[in-house]
């Protein structure tokens, strides 16, 4: 009761979301498409980059660095994104993908690094073709460290979009700054426990995605 | 048939692994590489399934020279085994056995259906545990049945037994012999320890650091070994050579024989080389060892307790056999047992003694 007759200042009115249940929706689901996007083209170059990386050794070294550098580009992003004149939409969500990448890209390959060499050498032995013993070895040994890679690039990609909101002009991001300066504490307080409700979903999801399977190899 | 063909391999840095070695191993038998160090054993089977190529010189396979074959083509359709085994640990043992069929080219209908069989067969009852669970033995019986799900026509091993328990080996050589069979399945195997080479091999080459210095049948290079050999094959080199031969051709003596109803008298007259004969039953099955010297004169020759016959031996028992049981006996003596367990006569220390200068230059 006391709750749903406070005032603009309480930390949470039901009133308040009752009222912007829609618009609160609706960032939720744009912050999670942008999200997604972001993830899947980030996602998709950094296994490209993988099986590049795993064909010739020798562009192993030089991605990695990319993968570094890349790894620091949402950070400029974002900075430069404090002034919105010199941003876009595509220049964030690209930002937020290059993170990712950077992400995938490193725990994979580190996670492949630490497959025991004499295995791989028994896959070769058996008779596994390059992209067949990548698959059914390589890929099941380091399961757990790639997992671990994704599982944080899928929460960086909601978290970097909520940052980036502004420059998105939506999504739950743009929903809290709007709300920090002068308006409802509501809004800041749904807006960051959506936000928070989503990373943890996020994660729980590509958990249970990147269980272990046992497979023949 | 695989042929080595004047091949040489040497390692990046100069180091001479097979050094101009000449050798054919027949299609359908047992080949042991036996000899060191490891890395020219593991040379020669890296030649053999194209993970490495020669310096000088070829391997063929059936003819065809393996620098024009698809390498992980032919491992494919190869069978394979190292010790200590290296299972896939994030597969099943089921798993395991079920990729190498699927490898070959099998369906995974018919894969899982012979990984299933294969895997009874060595004895793996539960097949749907992690490799890690295993004892070193029951995984060298996955490695052999992922080896042999493929029904390859070559199988190659590489010190397939070296992570187990001396005491299991002869079971695992039995499993090995037992899985090839008559199948006509060619097996190369490089080894380091003399019994499993005396044991598995039809034919033995012995490697001293890259040379095959001898190549032959067991009991050849144990009969006329080459100097320098005798680090490799160690010593009682003449007592090893026993177990090649069988007692099939050595002479018996049945005087010394003699019926459950016979007198201390009648045993005193049959004893021959010893005081010692044997009492058979009215189907001359043997009922145990009578001491002559203790009979007295009249009386049977029961009369006092006979002492039990320990061993044994039928036609194709080895010398080897023959000579443990007669070192075993009272009596120095063995009896040679028909197909029906009865006793064709007495095998002395003496005849066997007398044979084995024949024996050895078999």
């Amino acid at each position: 009761m006391t709750v749903m007759i406070a005032s603009a200042q309480s930390w949470f009115d039901l009133e308040w979301v009752k009222l912007h249940w829609g618009d609160v929706l609706r960032a939720a689901r744009d912050h999670l498409l942008w999200a997604a996007l972001a993830f899947a083209i980030g996602f998709g170059l950094a296994v490209l980059l993988v099986m590049l990386g795993r064909r010739w050794r020798s562009a192993d070294p030089p991605l990695r660095a990319f993968a570094l550098v890349a790894g620091a580009v949402p950070a400029v992003g974002i900075i430069s994104g404090m002034m919105p004149t010199v941003t876009s939409r595509p220049v964030i969500l690209g930002s937020v993908a290059l993170s990712v990448t950077a992400l995938v890209y490193r725990a994979t390959m580190h996670g492949l690094d630490r497959v025991d060499p004499e295995v791989v050498a028994e896959a070769i032995i058996l008779g596994h073709s390059r992209w067949s013993r990548l698959a059914r070895v390589e890929f099941p040994l380091s399961l757990l460290a790639i997992r671990s890679g994704v599982r944080s690039a899928a929460v960086a990609a909601v978290g970097l979009i909520a940052v980036g909101g502004q420059m998105l002009r939506g999504g739950l991001g743009l929903m809290v700054r709007d709300a920090w300066a002068t308006g409802p504490r509501t809004q800041r307080v749904v807006g960051l426990l959506l936000i928070g409700v989503l990373c943890l979903v996020v994660d729980v999801t590509v958990r249970i995605a990147l269980r272990p399977v046992r497979r023949s190899a | 048939m695989i042929s080595y063909d004047a091949v040489t391999l040497k390692t990046s840095n100069g180091v001479v692994l097979v050094d101009n070695v000449t050798a054919d191993l027949a299609a359908d038998v047992t080949s042991v590489l036996l000899g060191t160090p490891r890395a020219t054993r593991q040379a020669f089977l890296r030649l053999l399934m194209r993970l490495d190529q020669p310096d000088l010189g070829q391997v063929r396979v059936n003819g065809a020279d393996l620098r024009r074959v698809d390498g992980a083509k032919f491992r494919r359709s190869i069978g394979w085994l190292s010790g200590p085994p290296r299972l896939f640990p994030h597969l099943s043992v089921l798993d395991n056995v079920i990729g190498s069929g699927r490898l070959s080219g099998l369906s995974r209908r018919d894969s899982t259906r012979a990984a299933v069989a294969m895997l009874d067969a060595v004895g793996i009852g539960d097949q749907r545990v992690l490799p890690r669970v295993l004892t070193a033995s029951e995984q060298v019986r996955v490695g052999l049945a992922r080896a042999f799900v493929r029904g390859p026509s070559l199988v190659v091993l590489d010190d397939p037994f070296a992570s187990v328990d001396a005491v299991e080996r002869p079971v695992l050589r039995d499993l090995l012999r037992s899985l090839r069979g008559d199948s006509g399945t060619t097996v190369v195997l490089a080894t380091g320890d003399v019994e499993d080479a005396l044991e598995l091999g039809d034919r033995v080459l012995l490697l001293l650091d890259g040379v095959l210095v001898q190549s032959g049948t067991p009991l050849e290079i144990l009969s006329r070994p080459s100097t320098g050999v005798e680090s490799l094959l160690g010593s009682a080199l003449g007592l090893r050579g026993l177990a090649f031969v069988t007692v099939k051709d050595i002479p018996v003596d049945d005087r010394s024989v003699i019926p459950v109803t016979a007198t201390s008298r009648q045993a005193r007259r049959a004893a021959s080389d010893t005081s010692w004969v044997l009492v058979v039953d009215d189907e001359r099955r043997p009922l145990g060892w009578a001491d002559t010297e203790r009979l007295s004169d009249i009386g049977p020759v029961t009369e006092v307790p006979l002492v039990s016959v320990r061993g044994s031996v039928r036609s194709n028992d080895t010398m080897q056999r023959a000579l443990d049981c007669i070192v075993s006996s009272p009596a120095h003596m063995v009896p040679r047992l028909d197909d029906e367990g009865r006793v064709v006569g007495l095998l002395s220390q003496a005849t066997l003694l007398r044979y084995l200068p024949e024996a050895r230059s078999v």
